[in-house]
């Protein structure tokens, strides 16, 4: 009988095998095999940031990658050939000069999504930059660029450089979390939801806060306080700190240590060189050619 | 046991060949991802085919609450779109880029900006949905010549058609801003015997009612080179009313008529002995207020959602420099009338300035003041074509404005400013408005 019970159950495996072999994928695959049409736009993109850095540079306006609760436009095609020039020569190339090109291949958020409105919130606050899961960083407002602003290094830097830098910062951080003590330092400061009630110089900086916005919470403190450090010149951090008075200058400084040993231990990168390089290269920006795509 | 479980062995055996053995019947010849490609690839076919582009009937608005507005739409092989607009200038064209996504269904997107089109579609700081206008439809069905549309969105119908070749955008767009420029919103007529009212808006909504004012019907149009087109037919008391044509009387507008295209009804103008133009109101006026009087301006400004005049040589903050005032102009009515508004900033104490409505009671001397828009005042013409003038009168019938008075003010606090003036008084005053005449 056991011989019986193998030949049945050894039938049954096999019959199960053959099923369904006419199952197979017929015909030719239905994915385009060929490249798509690229515009002069379209190709200096592919030369300058998809194949240096490996970051696709989402110009048109693609529904499904932006948050369906806000209502957006797209962006100007013309000022996101202008912006995607001055982001490769202030932020890209920066971080390139100084750390080098595999740490962005490898880290930088593989997408940059433009769009044209704000994201505005219903209490009268917009968004200026969002990162999700390390891999998409998207920039607001882009219609709002003027000839005039495009060359305002301050203008640009207040909105988008910063968001860049600060949603970086959020990227690193969730790949390699920082030291958590940082958050002991402004513990009990923190209003979350009411940072936009509070003033940046009367009340944020002498508390220690380098933006209202830092006092949300410590992972946006974190990404405020990098971002502001590395791109603020030097005489307009040395301002904030005047204004944040002793105790609240100690503190601000503080935390940017906490900063420069996290990013030399985890990442190599050495903060007062990116710093350097990102206002050199904000000295330079009257003189990027924006007419042309070269 | 052994035989329940040769039985158990041969239920599983045909229980695997189960699923091998019964037919599979496709409904279609092709998978799922290769019909959409295909439609994708007709659908591109199909708009670029048209060499004088499409007209689209576009409708904004959720529940198609801002009415029609006409584009004309060229899409090139190249991706780019060439847009022209009933709320631009006619003879402008504006470039942007467009593409068919599969989205949910065949999706035309125009997904970089274009200035006409994405205007309507823009969201503000205090309504952050905007005018609630699309940029994104799904294909619905097409034929040769027409492509049916669903905001995906907002949802609002629309329909694009082939241009004829001999079309020419310009004028195309022009005999629409003349319909325009010239046309009355509110009408009666006596239809399968009885009153009926057209009362139109200009936000292209219609209400229709009948003689005791209850409502029959409602419908949104959008203009045409000859007048009018309701989005849907509408039928009253029997009559079905489709597209319509605009008479307009040159010598007395408010006599100015909308006739079905079979003439199957004429809709008579029915707006007040005091309705004006837009285009007849702009110039030179004397405004008197109080006995004092001073040369002002009123200089048209049209914007695709409404018109206004910017009121010059009223105000001087400050620098002593000009400040402009805003006339409202409601197109249903033909009247002018000025609301409580924000006038600019007073840059020394860092402070927003008001010109806020005023009513002064003549007894005591003083009276109320009020930032509530339903407390402005009207001009009232007094129907002289070769010398016009207005009077004013409160909008309000509870609050009686009559004058205005500039005012600064912030969440706790708020008072005359010092140092604004009007050419009127010379100070903060704008009392007892009395006349604005044409010079």
């Amino acid at each position: 009988m056991n011989k019986l019970y193998i030949f049945l159950m050894t039938a049954v495996v096999a019959l199960s095998f053959a099923a369904c072999s006419k199952d197979n994928p017929s015909g030719d695959t239905i994915f385009p095999t060929d490249s798509p049409q690229r515009d002069n736009f379209e190709q200096w993109l592919l030369k300058n940031y998809t194949y240096p850095y490996n970051v696709d540079f989402q110009y048109r306006m693609q529904d499904i990658e932006t948050d369906k609760k806000y209502t957006l436009v797209p962006a100007d095609s013309a000022k996101c050939a202008k912006l995607a020039i001055i982001i490769k020569h202030l932020w890209f190339d920066a971080y390139n000069e100084v750390i080098g090109p595999d740490f962005i291949k490898t880290n930088v958020p593989r997408i940059l999504t433009l769009v044209g409105s704000p994201a505005y919130n219903s209490e009268g606050t917009m968004v200026l930059g969002t990162a999700e899961g390390g891999y998409k960083v998207t920039l607001y407002m882009v219609n709002w660029l003027t000839d005039e602003n495009l060359s305002d290094y301050n203008m640009m830097t207040e909105y988008y450089f910063n968001t860049m830098h600060h949603e970086f910062q959020h990227i690193l951080n969730q790949k390699k979390p920082y030291d958590t003590s940082f958050d002991l330092i402004s513990e009990g400061d923190y209003v979350s939801g009411d940072w936009y009630l509070q003033s940046t110089e009367k009340v944020a900086q002498p508390k220690g806060f380098i933006r209202n916005y830092a006092m949300s919470e410590p992972r946006e403190d974190y990404a405020e306080t990098y971002c502001q450090y590395i791109t603020n010149p030097d005489d307009v951090w040395e301002a904030k700190m005047i204004n944040a008075g002793a105790e609240g200058r100690a503190i601000i400084m503080q935390k940017v240590e906490y900063i420069r040993t996290y990013m030399m231990d985890s990442w190599g990168v050495d903060i007062d060189k990116l710093h350097k390089a990102v206002i050199r290269r904000g000295l330079e920006m009257s003189s990027l050619d924006l007419e042309h795509l070269n | 046991m052994k035989k329940l479980f040769i039985y158990l062995t041969l239920a599983a055996a045909a229980l695997s060949m189960q699923s091998c053995l019964h037919n599979n019947e496709d409904t279609f010849d092709m998978s799922a991802a290769e019909r959409i490609d295909m439609a994708v690839a007709e659908a591109k076919a199909l708009l670029v085919s048209a060499d004088n582009g499409w007209k689209l009937e576009y409708y904004l608005g959720s529940k198609y609450s801002y009415g029609g507005y006409n584009y004309l739409v060229k899409f090139g092989s190249d991706g780019k779109a060439r847009v022209a607009a009933e709320i631009a200038a006619s003879d402008a064209v504006s470039q942007s880029a467009w593409d068919i996504t599969k989205d949910q269904g065949p999706v035309l997107t125009f997904n970089t900006y274009n200035e006409f089109l994405h205007e309507l579609t823009k969201p503000y700081p205090d309504a952050v949905d905007g005018y609630e206008g699309d940029y994104e439809f799904i294909i619905m069905k097409t034929t040769p010549d027409t492509i049916y549309l669903e905001g995906k969105k907002w949802h609002n119908a629309m329909i694009m058609t082939r241009n004829a070749s001999d079309l020419v955008w310009k004028d195309y767009l022009d005999k629409i801003a003349e319909v325009k420029d010239n046309f009355i919103y509110l009408y009666k007529a006596n239809i399968g015997g009885s009153e009926v009212k057209f009362n139109m808006n200009a936000d292209k909504q219609v209400s229709i009612t009948d003689a005791a004012d209850a409502e029959l019907a409602t419908a949104q149009f959008i203009f045409t080179t000859a007048g009018i087109k309701f989005r849907e037919p509408v039928t009253v008391n029997g009559v079905t009313f489709d597209r319509m044509n605009y008479n307009a009387n040159t010598t007395d507008i408010r006599q100015s008529t909308l006739v079905t295209e079979n003439g199957t009804a004429t809709l008579e103008g029915n707006v007040p002995a005091t309705f004006q133009l837009f285009d007849e109101i702009g110039g030179s006026y004397r405004l008197t207020a109080n006995g004092r009087s001073a040369t002002v301006t009123l200089e048209g400004e049209k914007t695709w959602s409404g018109k206004a005049f910017k009121l010059k040589g009223l105000i001087k903050n400050e620098k002593d420099e000009d400040v402009d005032m805003v006339i409202q102009y409601d197109p249903v009515y033909g009247q002018m009338q000025i609301i409580p508004q924000y006038l600019g900033t007073h840059e020394e104490m860092n402070v927003p300035v008001y010109a806020l409505a005023w009513a002064i009671d003549p007894a005591v001397g003083s009276g109320s003041i009020s930032t509530n828009s339903k407390n402005g005042i009207k001009l009232i013409w007094n129907q002289n074509q070769a010398a016009p003038a207005y009077t004013f009168e409160p909008m309000s019938a509870g609050f009686r404005t009559n004058s205005f008075i500039l005012y600064w003010m912030t969440e706790d606090d708020g008072d005359v400013p010092e140092d604004w003036k009007t050419t009127l008084s010379g100070d903060y005053r704008l009392a007892y408005l009395t006349s604005l005449t044409k010079l």
